[in-house]
């Protein structure tokens, strides 16, 4: 579910009323927000940390946080935003301990797509190695530039919704977005030099 | 020339939204923008095809499956209910004012450390003998006025530095390495002038053709710097550069030993 989907329900039950239900002490309410927005965030979290049960652990830290720091949501931005953001600094958090222990770590996707499809075996292993690059590509870029590039570009949220999460203004975001792609173009031209 | 500027400028501007362009997300106006520029430049041209596979490899790894997650709500209420953390009750740190007692161990340590290393210091004691110490008398160097306004004066008034302080030995007899300072100013005004032999007929004269003024704490003003050097042609000036320098002497010393009074 993309955090579009996630605004579109987010019409029927607004998020000042679930947050106010979940400052009240609600769980059922809180278990509302981790339906809704517990895919993006592990999705977001994903994309940064490229490990799975890093992402997974990452979620779960995310939604505690935002349990425990539920009164700072004052809903000038949309919940799944606010979850974001508090997801961009548990990633920055995880990122900085990895640097500091570095630990090989092994791209599960892979792994995984490489069965239970009926697809043609060559073209669905042509496929994942494209995606592995990709993902390879992204998960080089230098940790600001990969924030705003999977913001945008995976979880296709508006200018004004990146800024919001990163904290920082929107002509700060088109500025760095149009890095952060020339970056990523320049990386992937090796990959798609045959495409060209 | 301008055009060609021109063209980098669009160029540059065109290169924001050449993403955009690929993947459909941009304004009719525009676009017709872009499609205008990439017509007439092959290079925004070549670089709008890249960044459209570019585009369309993310845009294929977005909607590529993402493992799912192997935690769920349950694993989480049981946190919470576990850590029996209320909604909205950030978490108190285990030390919260861990740092502020590393911070006073810090600064005892430094503070005995710096005891420890420094000579002993002078006391208020022995410091009060040192400021009442009768400082010497400056005494004028020359003091030559001339009452009769027909002759120039040549005015020389200067007043030696103020004396330091002897160090008090300590009782390890150790000399005390820190001085006390001198307070207040040293002002010196020194006049250059020249003096004539009377003949028969013409008296003695003397002129003076330029003071210098230096009202400066313990330095002196570097032979040849004229920026301490003040032209006083006529008498007037002379006397008023007396009065200055008197002035500032006055302020640095109680009793100066050179009356300025009558110039």
């Amino acid at each position: 579910m993309s955090a579009f989907a996630c605004r579109e329900r987010m019409v029927k039950t607004p998020d000042e009323e679930l947050a106010a239900r979940c400052r009240a002490g609600d769980t059922g309410a809180f278990a509302e927000v981790y339906a809704r927005c517990e895919r993006p965030v592990f999705r977001y979290a994903y994309h940064l940390l490229g490990c799975r049960d890093e992402a997974d652990d990452a979620k779960q830290e995310t939604f505690m946080r935002a349990w425990q720091s539920i009164r700072s949501f004052k809903g000038d931005c949309a919940l799944p935003v606010w979850l974001l953001s508090i997801c961009t600094n548990v990633c920055r958090d995880r990122i900085k301990s990895q640097r500091r222990k570095p630990v090989t770590q092994m791209d599960d996707r892979v792994a995984e797509r490489c069965g239970g499809t009926a697809e043609d075996p060559l073209k669905q292993a042509e496929r994942n190695h494209e995606h592995a690059a990709v993902h390879a590509a992204i998960r080089g870029l230098p940790t600001g530039h990969r924030e705003i590039i999977v913001l945008r570009e995976l979880e296709g949220l508006s200018y004004q919704d990146v800024a919001t999460t990163l904290g920082c203004s929107v002509p700060s975001v088109k500025v760095r977005l149009f890095r952060a792609r020339r970056l990523l173009k320049q990386r992937l031209c090796s990959l798609l030099e045959d495409r060209l | 020339m301008t055009r060609w500027l021109a063209r980098i400028v669009e160029c540059r501007t065109v290169a924001f939204l050449l993403w955009d362009y690929g993947t459909d997300a941009l304004a009719e106006s525009e676009r017709e923008r872009v499609d205008r520029h990439l017509e007439s430049c092959p290079g925004c041209f070549t670089r709008a095809c890249e960044y459209r596979l570019c585009a369309s490899a993310i845009r294929e790894v977005r909607t590529a499956a993402v493992p799912q997650s192997k935690s769920d709500w349950s694993q989480l209420a049981g946190r919470i209910t576990s850590a029996g953390v209320a909604s909205g009750q950030l978490p108190r740190p285990a030390h919260r004012f861990g740092w502020l007692a590393g911070l006073s161990a810090a600064i005892i340590v430094g503070l005995l450390g710096t005891c420890r290393l420094l000579p002993p210091m002078v006391m208020d004691s022995q410091r009060a003998q040192i400021d009442m110490r009768p400082a010497v008398q400056p005494q004028p160097v020359e003091r030559v006025v001339q009452p009769t306004g027909i002759e120039r004066p040549r005015v020389a008034v200067a007043w030696p530095k103020r004396p330091v302080a002897q160090p008090i030995p300590s009782r390890s007899e150790e000399p005390v390495r820190r001085q006390p300072r001198r307070k207040g100013l040293v002002a010196v005004a020194i006049g250059v002038g020249r003096r004539t032999a009377g003949g028969r007929d013409t008296p003695p004269s003397m002129s003076v053709e330029s003071i210098r003024v230096a009202a400066v704490d313990g330095t002196s003003p570097a032979p040849g710097d004229d920026a301490n050097r003040l032209v006083a042609p006529d008498p007037v000036s002379v006397a008023a550069m007396a009065h200055v320098t008197y002035v500032l002497a006055r302020a640095a010393y109680d009793e100066p030993a050179v009356e300025a009074r009558g110039w």
